[in-house]
């Protein structure tokens, strides 16, 4: 595993020697910079959809709110999202999830990076430490509030999470970072890039190692490698390749069992993605995506005071082929369909019962359209088809939406969209025994969970004061939730995956955007939702599974002289961890961030002071998170 | 104005050009002329150029005008023609690769430099030795005026109140004129002078954040084929739109583009030919930038970027 990482590190070197950065020259002018022909950029499929055109309401995080966040994790960027609790199981796994189910796993939302779903197979959900990637690579994160499946497919119940990896053309030359602070805390980073007139790459290194909670055994170590290049074939045809190379070493425990000894483990992931895009017109492009993700987690310890040893290890491997067309046929509308194929593979003797994999393949087709039916009416259609070899029957997941521009700034949109989470290999073929006990068994066929949502949403725009309003009133029903069902009502074992619970939601939330000057910059978030649930085991465990209130807020200012400061304060009312059952009493947490940004020798440089958790809030559950307050130092360089 | 009214005042002038013509010399003989256009390379915009400006000369009853076009080994093919005893009366460049060499001529025909950038006139052709003797040199300049650039973009779109333009080595010398456009029509400008050593990508990135468009003034060591993908990605990220100045720019993703395609130019560079026949000592005109020009819209981008501009589609003003 070293070697592999050595070996990967030395790639880094070499595509730094072989690429160089644009520098300027003096260059005659002549009618050919005014007669060639430049590459394709926006295309179709890299048009972002302006919030008024969106079906469901959204959010970015862009790049100016990352750096000024304060955080060093991915997860807690969406706590700026409103509806969006953000909590730790662990020092290494944090819940992120949308307006109720907040599972530590984001089980019940898409999450892609650069368009490549980041679910994992074996885990029924997103790891956050493992994406591969690092908050410096990062240029934005769109968050779709709402299901979304006629254009994300399966797992987009609750939202959509799209991270955006900063092309790598934005990234040439040498970049430097280095953490360093309380707990433990230290990373580095390091991205080189460079290329040709056709071809962009960058490479970037990073380390991380934290402390995790003071009262918890869970501190880890995480290297991750990844490497993008963009390449132009001709004026048309864009090829990117990206791969992934994570490898983290954590620390487990189980505060509610003593059964379970302190031990390590080990987690390693590596992904390859390569997208193909020819561009028929500016409004009409052809795509085609593979990606390959191999998941892999070594977890062996023995059980406490017995000679049992216990391995947990699970590994998986999913490739997903996409074709993907968008177009313009007509000025008013605008389409994309396309199809994908998707092969997911568990192995895991723990869980699954057996050594040889159990396998998932799926196939969608998916359409969607944005047509002007009047220069002030837009309607969005879409649908997704779906067929998992694993359940029967076919999915249908459609969406409409009509959005009506009352005038130029304003906005008002009602909408109604499905979405379905399919079944986890492990939920439906879930064999778990120990000692010669069964813990969990296949109790059957499951059924996909679905939701139905409907939204109505206002968007203002005031460009004379430079802010916006996004207002969203919600009423959500999901059905058919899986969860784990008992042998019998005092919880004896043992268990077996059933769709056994029920759902609604219904909220409002809202954004509220300012920017007066290019200095100033105001954005606040707040969000209140309700939540009836009701399941077989009468527990209502879902029903105080999200905050009824939430807010976010976050004002960056610059000053003189290259001086920066960003005040970030997220607060949650009480509410109960759906992994634990336990109330999470209200919480404010505070970030502060000073930084000041200079030339050293011609070379940028920032240099920044951030103080989490401000007011040293913590919350004391039984998983005994304490989240103290930390300070911690931050240096980057960069040569250009 | 659409190609029926262009069409009418072309015609029209034609119209005009064979009354004087007929009127200013009703007894005298036919003239023979002979034109020697040289372009620069015998690709697609050149062969345009050469097409309409054989549509634009048209001979008549008191002048013959032959046309003798030049692509390759420029100064042994119009030696060549001398030879043959075809002296030319006027030689038209198009592009800088045949204004270079034919600077290099020892004859005292005038030349009409046409098809290249005014700072590649000013700079290397203007003040050469061919040129030095007064009216032998003129020409059709490529680029648009800042002027037009900043009416168009104020007319086009008037919610525009910062625009970010990054400057170069090339460029550096319009500093004044766009200072002089802020003024007159208050947009507020935010120049980057790049130096060496800059990225103009990172000069981009940061001139967006703060910009509420950014106009791309040509210059080849900040637009090109290598920097324009990142320049108009960073655009992208603070959605905000990118005002480019040819027809590739529009393609790859400019909202839009302000530019003379090269049918303009020749039809401007046929105008001033005729003018210079016409007049009694044969001199050329002062340079003079396009007349013509067209903005070229992309609805893509326009759909993206949400953008309004207040022309319903790409036009034409000639």
């Amino acid at each position: 595993m070293h070697k592999q990482a050595s070996c990967l590190y030395a790639l880094t070197g070499l595509i730094a020697v072989l690429t160089g950065t644009p520098q300027l020259q003096a260059t005659e002018l002549s009618e050919d910079d005014f007669l060639q022909d430049l590459p394709v950029v926006l295309s179709a499929t890299r048009l972002v959809q302006d919030k008024r055109d969106a079906p469901v309401a959204t959010t970015v995080i862009d790049r100016e709110m990352i750096d000024a966040s304060g955080f060093t994790e991915i997860a807690d960027l969406l706590r700026y999202v409103p509806g969006f609790v953000v909590n730790y199981d662990s020092g290494h796994v944090q819940a992120a999830s949308y307006h109720m189910l907040n599972n530590n796993l984001a089980r019940r939302m898409q999450v892609l990076v650069d368009g490549r779903s980041v679910y994992i197979p074996s885990l029924l959900g997103v790891q956050w430490i493992s994406l591969g990637i690092s908050i410096e690579d990062i240029e934005r994160i769109e968050v779709i509030r709402g299901p979304n499946a006629a254009s994300y497919g399966s797992n987009s119940l609750l939202g959509v999470i799209s991270i955006i990896t900063r092309h790598a053309s934005q990234d040439k030359g040498v970049m430097a970072k280095i953490n360093a602070g309380e707990n433990n805390l230290a990373e580095g980073f390091l991205r080189l890039g460079g290329g040709s007139e056709n071809l962009d790459v960058k490479v970037t290194a990073a380390y991380r190692q934290d402390a995790g909670f003071v009262e918890r055994y869970d501190s880890y170590q995480v290297r991750k490698l990844n490497a993008r290049a963009d390449y132009q074939a001709d004026l048309n045809d864009r090829l990117t390749f990206y791969a992934t190379f994570n490898d983290a070493k954590v620390q487990e425990d189980n505060v509610f069992s003593r059964d379970i000894p302190n031990h390590p483990a080990n987690i390693l992931s590596r992904t390859f993605q390569m997208d193909w895009t020819r561009s028929l017109s500016a409004n009409e492009d052809l795509k085609f995506q593979y990606y390959r993700q191999c998941y892999g987690k070594q977890n062996r310890y023995q059980h406490a005071g017995t000679p049992l040893f216990i391995d947990q290890g699970r590994h998986s491997e999913r490739d997903d082929f996409e074709f993907q067309h968008t177009l313009s046929p007509l000025d008013n509308l605008n389409m994309v369909w396309g199809a994908g194929l998707r092969t997911d593979q568990v192995f895991s003797e723990y869980y699954l019962g057996r050594t040889p994999a159990r396998t998932n393949r799926s196939y969608r087709l998916f359409g969607s359209l944005a047509w002007n039916i009047t220069a002030s009416t837009l309607l969005n259609a879409g649908v997704m088809l779906e067929k998992y070899q694993i359940t029967t029957g076919t999915e249908l997941s459609p969406m409409l939406s009509l959005n009506h521009y009352l005038t130029n700034t304003d906005t008002i949109r009602v909408s109604a969209s499905t979405a379905i989470r399919s079944p986890g290999l492990i939920e439906e073929y879930t064999d778990v025994r120990v000692g010669g006990n069964t813990i969990a068994y296949d109790a059957g066929k499951l059924a996909p969970e679905r939701i139905l949502a409907y939204e109505v949403g206002y968007l203002g725009r005031f460009p004379h004061y430079r802010a916006s309003l996004d207002l969203k009133l919600y009423h959500e029903y999901i059905r058919n939730l899986i969860s784990l069902a008992a042998a019998d009502a005092a919880g004896n074992l043992p268990y077996h995956f059933a769709n056994q619970d029920n759902a609604e939601t219904q909220g409002l939330e809202a954004t509220f955007s300012f920017k007066p000057n290019h200095k100033l910059r105001l954005e606040f978030s707040y969000a209140h939702a309700h939540i009836q649930a009701s399941d077989v085991r009468n527990t209502t465990q879902y029903t105080n599974s999200s905050p009824n209130d939430s807010f976010s807020l976050q004002i960056i200012q610059r000053f003189i002289q290259g001086y920066q400061g960003s005040l970030n304060v997220f607060y949650h009312s009480e509410m109960k961890q759906l992994a634990t059952e336990d109330m999470r009493s209200a919480n404010t947490r505070i970030n502060l961030r000073i930084g000041k940004t200079f030339k050293l020798a011609g070379n940028k440089t920032d240099v920044s002071f951030t103080v989490q958790n401000l007011l040293n809030e913590f919350e004391t559950t039984r998983l005994k998170n304490v989240a103290r307050r930390r300070i911690y130092l931050s240096l980057k360089l960069e040569f250009r | 104005m659409d190609k029926i009214q262009q069409r009418f005042c072309s015609a029209c002038l034609l119209i005009f050009l064979y009354i004087s013509l007929t009127l200013s010399n009703p007894a005298q003989a036919k003239d023979n002329i002979n034109i020697v256009v040289v372009l620069s390379k015998n690709t697609h915009p050149y062969q345009q150029f050469h097409k309409q400006l054989e549509a634009t000369l048209i001979s008549d009853e008191q002048r013959s005008i032959k046309i003798f076009v030049i692509h390759s080994d420029i100064i042994e093919s119009i030696s060549e023609l001398s030879d043959s005893g075809i002296n030319p009366d006027f030689i038209i460049a198009a592009g800088t690769r045949a204004a270079q060499e034919l600077i290099k001529l020892e004859t005292s025909t005038p030349i009409i430099f046409s098809l290249l950038p005014g700072s590649s006139y000013q700079n290397n052709i203007q003040n050469s030795r061919y040129c030095r003797i007064k009216n032998r040199c003129s020409a059709v300049y490529l680029e648009q005026p800042i002027d037009r650039q900043f009416l168009i973009i104020k007319k086009g779109l008037p919610d525009i109140r910062s625009l970010g333009i990054i400057l170069g080595p090339s460029s550096a010398i319009m500093r004044n004129s766009i200072l002089r456009a802020e003024k007159k029509y208050g947009i507020d400008v935010r120049i980057e002078l790049a130096e060496k050593g800059n990225n103009p990508i990172i000069l981009a990135d940061s001139l967006s954040k703060t910009s509420e468009a950014l106009l791309a003034i040509p210059d080849p060591d900040i637009y090109n084929r290598r920097t324009a993908k990142g320049i108009l990605i960073s655009t992208y990220k603070y959605q905000i739109p990118l005002i480019g100045y040819s027809h590739g720019f529009v393609h790859a993703g400019a909202l839009f583009s302000i530019y003379s395609t090269p049918e303009q130019i020749a039809s401007q560079t046929g105008m001033m030919l005729m003018q210079a026949i016409l007049s009694s000592q044969k001199e050329l005109p002062l340079p003079e930038y396009p007349h013509a020009y067209t903005v070229e819209i992309n609805p893509a981008v326009m759909r993206s970027l949400r953008s309004r501009i207040n022309f319903d589609k790409s036009i034409s003003d000639n």
